[in-house]
């Protein structure tokens, strides 16, 4: 009985792979930010043959950020040069291929804990979270977001019941450099290295050194006068509580968004409420952070100059999928517990 | 038994309950992603065109619009870098 449940959760996770993988064979490449922004500065990189200074200079192209970190459009141009012309299709197919490093990596973590066929329920559960499998290949393939998942995992593959050492901090912060460097966003992961298991000196040194790439990058910002679409505000005492009142509700819009995430933050709800030991990881290091970089994103939200209603309807499921990592393992370990039981008791048949 | 010990049954009956439900939701939609992903492979072999409808080298041409902006200009430039043009 227990090879059938495993045949059968590899066959669900097959399926996914493979609806990933068609995505991005058999349909070109749709999502609006890939063309207007990751796509169109690597065509910009390849264009000028170097730093597009004329194009994010160019106030027609204001509506492709100009002033985000330009990592992913130069290693898309570096895959341009690598193919010997412009494609933006080919390129494509590194999504799939991280979204099943993702899923192994959540395996291997999952099995440091337990055994094969929970392991494989969990990286089932959550290779069907429909922002990972738009971003894996399905419409939204060509963003930016999918990377700063695979580092989040990738940071827990180092951590998570692992031995700790002064290497492994170094490769995080590393990490963190160039998660800032692939989107803005990425910089928050920096709040991991705040709250690891090592002296205060070291955590705050690795938190200053982690910040020098997007100090560097916003300078360039500033020296080369390349021009922004938006800036911090300081609204007024009525203006902050309106806009509160707005992230509040878009958030909790989010969380039922049965589209995106099913009733998968509903067990989380009731995952908090069930009494079962966690990590000390998760505790001391993981949740912390969580909280600090969520407090980080609302923050955005609150001082941007942008339409908050606007704002937080269009990027809030980015912001829970650049997180998800940390959630879903919070998830996993409450729920471990209670599902081998249950489980145990299905397949034993009493 | 006591009363934290008992709303903790509780909340563990409603959780696991509700996990079971994701499961089969989350199956349930694993069929349709099936049905797509065998929609996909079969338009792909029936199309006649194979390469000029999915492999994005060979692109048929764009037409030309007319009265576009420099900026809608640009980026149907841009959206043609580099592929063949195929007339």
């Amino acid at each position: 009985m227990q090879k059938i449940v495993t045949v059968l959760f590899l066959l669900l996770i097959f399926i996914n792979i493979s609806y990933v993988t068609t995505g991005v064979l058999f349909h070109p490449v749709q999502s609006m930010d890939a063309i207007g922004i990751w796509f169109f500065k690597a065509k910009a990189f390849y264009i000028e043959q170097g730093f597009p200074n004329n194009f994010l200079h160019n106030a027609n192209y204001a509506y492709s950020h100009q002033r985000y970190p330009l990592g992913l459009p130069f290693i898309i141009f570096l895959f341009y040069r690598l193919m010997g012309g412009v494609n933006d299709h080919s390129f494509l197919i590194l999504y799939p291929i991280s979204y099943c490093l993702i899923l192994l990596l959540v395996y291997k973590i999952f099995r440091r804990h337990t055994n094969t066929i929970y392991s494989l329920i969990f990286v089932y559960i959550y290779s069907m979270f429909s922002p990972l499998i738009a971003a894996g290949g399905r419409i939204l393939a060509g963003n930016a977001d999918i990377f700063l998942v695979l580092v989040e995992w990738i940071f827990i593959y180092i951590l998570y019941k692992k031995k700790f050492s002064i290497a492994k901090c170094i490769l995080i912060m590393i990490l963190v450099m160039i998660a800032s460097q692939i989107k803005f966003e990425g910089i928050f992961l920096s709040g991991i290295l705040l709250f690891l298991p090592v002296s205060r000196k070291l955590r705050i040194s690795l938190f200053c050194v982690s910040l020098t790439p997007i100090i560097l990058w916003t300078w360039v910002t500033i020296a080369f006068k390349i021009p922004t679409d938006t800036h911090p505000i300081v609204p007024s005492l009525f203006l902050a509580i309106e806009r509160m009142a707005i992230i509040a509700f878009g958030i909790i819009r989010e969380l039922g968004n049965i589209n995106n995430w099913y009733i998968f933050w509903v067990l989380v709800l009731l995952s908090v409420l069930i009494k079962q030991k966690i990590s000390p990881l998760l505790k001391q290091t993981l949740l912390p952070a969580y909280f600090l970089m969520m407090f980080l994103y609302v923050l955005v939200y609150l001082f941007a100059s942008n339409n908050t209603n606007e704002y937080i309807s269009s990027s809030f499921d980015r912001v829970l999928f650049q997180q998800s990592a940390l959630v879903f393992l919070f998830f996993f370990e409450k729920m471990i517990t209670p599902t081998r039981e249950l489980f145990d008791r299905l397949l034993k048949g009493k | 038994m006591s009363i934290g010990i008992k709303a903790n049954s509780i909340f563990l009956i409603i959780t696991i309950r509700v996990f079971i439900l994701l499961l089969l939701i989350l199956m349930l939609r694993s069929f349709i992603y099936t049905k797509r992903i065998l929609s996909d492979i079969v338009k792909f072999s029936n199309s006649n065109s194979k390469v000029e409808d999915f492999l994005p080298y060979i692109k048929p041409c764009l037409t030309e619009i007319q009265g576009l902006t420099d900026e809608e200009k640009h980026i149907l430039n841009y959206r043609s870098l580099g592929t063949i043009c195929k007339k």
